[in-house]
């Protein structure tokens, strides 16, 4: 399958207002208010919270996307099936989106960075400023798909995001306390993030792929 | 006259909770729009499933285009399915379903599917989703997918249950257009319990009970092998004897009789004619089934 196809085969998976929100209203609205809420302050950065509103964020937003795949009897998927290019398309799907997911973070976090450096506020060494925000942010939000795509309610998405975002400030501050160092906690997370990413492929396809049998 | 097949199993056999289908002998003739009719739970989703690769678990041989082929991505290409529920996700939007379409087939063609989806009158905006559609613009929908790619045999689960009369006839205009444009090529096998409305475009029937084939036959032949009898009350109960299913009221009897036993029922006072393919699979269905 082309480049092109695989990205549109992930594409078809989103509706138009899905992307609206989550490529343009999400990364706009939380740089603008980072950088209101930065330039109206004296000193400090503001990274944490703004990493755990994009856990949360990105793991109520897949209940739109791939909600409930690897739900128990969830079949919802014969039109695929009738395709030699159907897992393919599928599977093209949940990788692009961890990249869309890592790049989208990336991006929105290093946005953050760059604001509070050229407010000229005092940003501690790059390790602590965004490898460990964007790992934490990408590691627990992968983490957290994979528990909620077992179920199609709304309600599990939030309660899980609201869970894996807590986990993120505590992890903030226990760096910032220095009772774990965020070298440490960074390795944790670079961990955690390449599990995740093997894992929520591997999961939601072989749930899929079980649709494929009764037994 | 040599009749080749487009699909042809031998000894399919799938267990599943309980249940079993066993076709030890499956062929769906080539060129011709083949009825697949039973009550529910006959095992009809379940082999139209095992045909189109939806299940995979299951024992035997299916073969596809004059028994050349097994059930690969040309083979697929080539085959055009509908099904009864979960088919789409149901949060896509037809335009999704436009592209997605076009991801997964080679022979989808996007124009000719807008064409479709215009003539077929489906009412909604391209950016509805598909669970707000009604049942039957569902099916339209389905329709629209399988009709605009080139394919040579169309695998349809119930398509006219959620339509409408007047769709219904369409859809019967529908497959004949198609069989008619293959020039021989071309087949479709459908499963329905609209006998009725569908007997126009039926040329060959399987008629399943309990995961098993217990008729089939061109309609025309079924048609010469039983006969339909009616006849008054005081003789019911001897051609209840004779007759291969029976219905009886205060006023006479009417049923569905062997052709090969009429001669029995000389001497009562019977009127004859032709059964419909209705009755014929009433009457087939009822002289196998569990149902009391």
């Amino acid at each position: 399958m082309s480049i092109g196809k695989r990205i549109k085969s992930y594409l078809v998976f989103t509706s138009l207002g899905y992307r609206l929100i989550l490529y343009l209203a999400v990364p706009l609205s939380i740089v603008g208010s980072y950088g209101w809420i930065v330039s109206r302050t004296t000193s400090g950065s503001y990274i944490a919270p703004m990493t755990a509103i994009l856990i949360i964020v990105e793991i109520t937003a897949d209940h739109w996307f791939l909600g409930g795949i690897q739900e128990k009897g969830a079949e919802k998927l014969d039109y695929l099936k009738t395709s030699s290019r159907g897992m393919e398309a599928m599977k093209s799907a949940l990788i692009l989106d961890l990249g869309r997911r890592f790049l989208e973070i990336l991006a929105i976090l290093g946005l953050c960075c760059l604001i509070t450096r050229l407010l000229g506020r005092d940003v501690p060494e790059p390790v602590t400023v965004l490898a460990l925000p964007v790992l934490e942010a990408y590691g627990l939000s992968v983490t957290g798909t994979i528990i909620t795509r077992f179920g199609s309610y709304l309600q599990i998405n939030l309660g899980v995001s609201y869970a894996a975002a807590t986990i993120g400030v505590i992890c903030f501050g226990l760096a910032a306390i220095n009772i774990l160092p965020a070298a440490l906690l960074c390795l944790i997370m670079g961990f955690l993030s390449a599990a995740s990413s093997v894992l929520a492929v591997k999961i939601a396809m072989t749930r899929v792929k079980e649709g494929y049998y009764d037994s | 006259m040599e009749v080749k097949s487009v699909i042809q199993g031998d000894n399919i056999r799938k267990t599943f909770r309980g249940f079993e289908l066993s076709v030890p002998r499956l062929r769906i003739p080539k060129g011709y729009a083949t009825a697949l009719i039973g009550e529910n739970g006959a095992g009809k989703t379940t082999l139209l499933n095992l045909l189109t690769g939806i299940r995979l678990d299951f024992k035997g041989d299916i073969r596809y285009f004059d028994g050349e082929e097994k059930l690969n991505e040309a083979v697929k290409e080539r085959i055009g399915y509908t099904g009864p529920e979960n088919y789409f996700l149901p949060h896509w939007t037809i335009s999704q379903v436009e592209e997605i379409s076009d991801v997964l087939f080679q022979n989808f063609h996007k124009e000719r599917f807008r064409e479709i989806c215009e003539e077929l009158n489906i009412p909604v905006k391209w950016a509805d989703e598909v669970k707000k559609l009604s049942d039957g613009n569902k099916v339209k929908l389905m329709l629209a997918t399988v009709l605009a790619r080139d394919t040579n045999l169309l695998i349809l689960d119930e398509p006219a249950s959620p339509l409408d009369p007047l769709m219904r006839d369409r859809l019967c205009d529908i497959l004949r257009e198609y069989l008619e444009q293959g020039g021989g090529e071309n087949s479709v096998f459908f499963s329905t319990h609209n006998i009725s409305d569908m007997e126009n475009v039926t040329d060959y029937v399987i008629i399943m009970e309990h995961g098993r084939i217990v008729e089939e036959g061109f309609t025309e032949d079924l048609k010469e092998k039983y006969v339909s009898v009616k006849g008054e009350a005081g003789d019911a109960e001897a051609a209840e004897k004779i007759l291969y299913t029976m219905s009886k009221s205060a006023y006479g009897f009417e049923g569905i009789c062997l052709a090969e036993n009429m001669d029995r029922l000389a001497g009562l006072d019977i009127s004859v004619e032709m059964p419909t393919l209705s009755q014929i699979s009433v009457a087939v269905m009822k002289a196998n089934t569990k149902l009391r």
